[in-house]
């Protein structure tokens, strides 16, 4: 039994308030005595480390009692005033108080902020230039990893903590970059990039365009992959495994390579692309030709260096996440569901729509998201098919390669970018999790 | 009303081969199988779920062996209810009419009546994912008898539940078919429930119907060893049967037992083991009498199943549970029992 619920509030608020006062003693009374200035960073780092013993200690109040508690806080206090008073305040001083706080607090052996408290000392000490990420990195890493610990007791299977544990080095090297990235420039910046006078609208409309064209592209690959997907579920046929693998197919095939054979089959003087403008031609002259507009519309059709040539490439690297996905949720729809369905007079489609489309939405809207992930994050075939009109990877890459290869003002466009890509996913997602599936 | 000609058809490692029998109005026939029999294959073909192989299929006299499911007009419950998770109950119970475009206000008619006759009226606004499993069954009876199909096929709709709970389901059931007068092919593979609610009985051994008539007489007359023991018949011999003074005598390992038979010559036999009774004492004279070693006692509820053992050839007995209380018989006794010549049944060996 560890905090009730208003133990817990009184020892936040209490822990909160010791640290305040204590940032403001170290920055603000400190020079006032004569005492060498520690700095804003350095304080707010030292309340950090007052908060967490502060709350490990308040945390545990129940099981301790208050004169245990007190016995805590009197100890802290010692601490702090005999590293920073008797040996002067010094910075470095300032800097291995805590280590001592640390060990203090793990004397009274209490529960998880210890951790936290290891994680601020350890991203400080160890990463300094990097101390934020690796903090919320740690920081987020060990939330889980109590709850996982949690699990794994009840489930009583120390097999789970071991591979989670493992999975440090995972969450290191796929999670870190970003966040490290993430954090590499201020709001202000950001802001300054995507409303700048001069660059601003390209930047804008390069992430509009990335936005609406995977948006189109996901549109296309449902309408064409959900019944195949279906097929491929419901019928079984000779070949059927042959299909099942071939669907994977462009995940493995690289960019460049899809690239290339778009262009072959499309690129402006392919004979294809001359009888597909033909055909839309025709189709605008049924609309009154160059004269309206939607005429014109249909006149211009081409697929390199315009964004029907995109959208084809989208398409076609961003489908099998999206088949794979549906297929799953198909498959999860008990055939027998249908065949009642049918028996109560419902035909084949209507049975489809009633039952089968309802109760596989969620999986099928997942697919939707991931393959409206992959599609805005293609880059290496959109390079090659249209470099103009730019989407927000290719914007990225030409700023990268004209400041001769270097991040530069490349990187605030990436950040925006893949904070606008992350909030719409992870929105997207919320979204399908609350959905309700229901129809009539 | 149903006719199956011959119906034959294969899915992956089922087969159902040479299936013929017809069903009239009103009746309530129940097919009664072991699990894996091709039980629901059966079922699934006559709703039309999937196409036979060979043989016809008539309802009502149309042939409708190409007839898709949705033109049937059949009730048809799954063996696990298979409710729509994302409707309530009233939106499953109006599936099939809101597919038929019926007008709204016959929907909630026949609702209202089905809520009623099933007793589930406080359910309907609910979703079906909470439901117990008596509950669904009956949600899932209703769903079928909205669209009001004259014949309505059941799969083991009684398996998946408790015992108290089955019992409960099967009056309900009994109540609706005394009330709707639905034709109704239930397929089984309990007993118990082939009796109470069969009115004719078909026994079905790896996809083919062995026997197919009225209930008491496939009960009480299986016409062949595998009929005999899926219909509880514990005893089930060979034997020889020669004709005896007003009747028939049957000699089996080294007993001769009297019979009705009219048959002659190698014979299989059967004897409920409810019909053997325990005789000593008894001021009724049975026209067969055994004495045999009880071996193996044990209690059944309502019956002491006893098995004995006569001349190295054992014998099943239930003997009920006041007639055992009076007299208890344990392992090692030598006692007397007796069953009357009509109750041993005789049928063609080899069959």
């Amino acid at each position: 039994m560890l905090a009730t619920r208003e133990n817990l509030r009184t020892g936040l608020a209490l822990s909160s308030l010791a640290a305040a006062a204590q940032f403001l003693v170290v920055w603000l009374l400190w020079p006032a005595i004569g005492r060498p200035a520690s700095g804003a960073a350095i304080s707010a780092f030292l309340a950090i480390v007052a908060f967490l013993c502060g709350v490990n200690g308040t945390l545990n109040v129940s099981r301790l009692g208050r004169r245990a508690l007190m016995l805590y806080a009197l100890g802290y206090a010692a601490l702090f005033i005999f590293f920073m008073l008797y040996l002067e305040g010094h910075v470095r001083h300032a800097l291995i108080f805590p280590l001592f706080a640390l060990f203090f607090a793990s004397m009274f052996h209490f529960g998880p902020t210890l951790g936290y408290l290891a994680i601020v000392l350890i991203a400080y000490f160890l990463f300094p230039l990097h101390a934020l990420p690796v903090m919320l990195l740690l920081a987020l890493y060990y939330t889980l990893f109590i709850q996982v610990v949690r699990a794994a007791r009840k489930a009583d299977n120390y097999l789970l903590i071991v591979f989670f544990a493992l999975s440090l080095l995972f969450a290191a090297i796929v999670f870190f970059p970003l966040l490290h990235f993430v954090v590499q420039r201020t709001p202000q910046d950001l802001v300054k990039t995507f409303f700048d006078k001069v660059d601003g609208a390209q930047v804008r409309e390069a992430i509009g365009r990335s936005l609406y064209t995977s948006t189109i592209s996901t549109a296309i690959t449902l309408v064409l992959g959900l019944p195949l997907a279906y097929v491929l579920v419901r019928a079984d046929f000779k070949g059927r495994a042959i299909l099942d693998v071939a669907i994977d197919i462009p995940i493995m095939i690289p960019p460049p390579i899809i690239g290339i054979a778009i262009l072959m089959l499309v690129g402006s003087s392919t004979s294809i692309a001359i009888d597909i403008r033909h055909f839309f031609e025709s189709i605008g002259g049924l609309f009154g030709g160059q004269s309206t507009a939607i005429g014109r519309w249909f006149h211009g059709v081409k697929f390199e260096g315009a964004v029907p040539g995109i959208i084809f490439a989208q398409v076609l690297v961003s489908s099998p996440f999206l088949i794979r996905s549906a297929m799953t949720a198909f498959r999860g729809v008990d055939p027998r569901l249908e065949y009642v369905s049918r028996t109560l007079g419902a035909g084949p489609l209507g049975t489809f729509r009633r039952i089968t489309l309802p109760l596989a939405g969620r999986g099928i809207f997942t697919g939707c998201i991931l393959a409206w992930g992959r599609s805005i994050s293609e880059f290496g075939s959109i390079h090659l098919i249209a470099q103009n009109p730019p989407t927000g990877p290719t914007l990225i890459y030409t700023l990268f390669s004209s400041k001769g290869g270097t991040p530069g003002p490349a990187a605030s466009v990436a950040i925006i970018m893949a904070l606008v890509s992350l909030s719409i996913f992870i929105m997207l997602h919320v979204l399908g999790s609350r959905m309700i599936w229901r129809r009539d | 009303m149903l006719r199956l000609e011959n119906v034959t058809r294969s899915v992956g490692d089922f087969r159902i081969a040479g299936i013929s029998f017809s069903v009239e109005p009103g009746d309530y026939v129940i097919v009664l199988g072991p699990t894996g029999c091709g039980k629901t294959v059966l079922l699934e073909t006559i709703a039309g779920i999937g196409r036979v192989d060979e043989g016809r299929i008539f309802i009502d006299g149309a042939d409708v062996t190409r007839t898709p499911p949705e033109k049937r007009n059949i009730g048809f419950v799954y063996q696990r209810s298979m409710l729509f998770p994302h409707y309530t109950v009233a939106e499953n119970i109006r599936y099939g009419m809101h597919v038929r475009k019926l007008p709204e206000t016959e929907q909630k008619k026949r609702i209202n009546i089905l809520a009623e006759m099933l007793n589930i009226g406080r359910l309907l606004e609910r979703s079906v994912k909470n439901l117990s499993g008596g509950e669904s069954q009956k949600v899932a009876l209703a769903r079928a008898l909205a669209i009001e199909p004259p014949i309505l096929l059941l799969d083991e709709p009684l398996a998946p539940l408790d015992p108290p709970t089955r019992e409960m389901l099967r009056r309900e059931i009994l109540k609706m078919h005394r009330q709707l007068g639905t034709t109704i092919l239930h397929v089984e593979h309990d007993q118990v429930t082939a009796r109470v609610l069969g009115q004719k009985i078909g026994i079905m051994h790896n996809g083919t119907i062995l026997q197919f008539g009225k209930a008491e007489d496939v009960l009480e007359r299986p016409d062949s060893e595998l009929v005999a023991r899926f219909v509880g018949m514990e005893n089930v011999y060979r034997g020889w049967a020669s004709a005896a003074h007003g009747g028939a005598e049957v000699k089996v390992g080294g007993m001769l037992l009297k019979s009705t038979t009219t048959l002659r010559g190698d014979v299989g036999l059967c004897i409920s083991p409810e019909a053997i009774h325990a005789a000593a004492g008894g001021d009724r004279q049975w026209a067969n009498v055994l004495d045999g070693t009880v071996r193996e006692v044990s209690d059944r509820g309502s019956v002491f199943k006893v098995m004995i053992d006569v001349q190295g050839q054992p014998f099943t007995v239930h003997v009920s549970r006041r007639e055992y209380e009076s007299r208890p018989l344990a392992a090692g006794v030598v006692a007397r029992f007796g069953f009357d010549a009509a109750k041993v049944h005789c049928f063609k060996e080899g069959g």
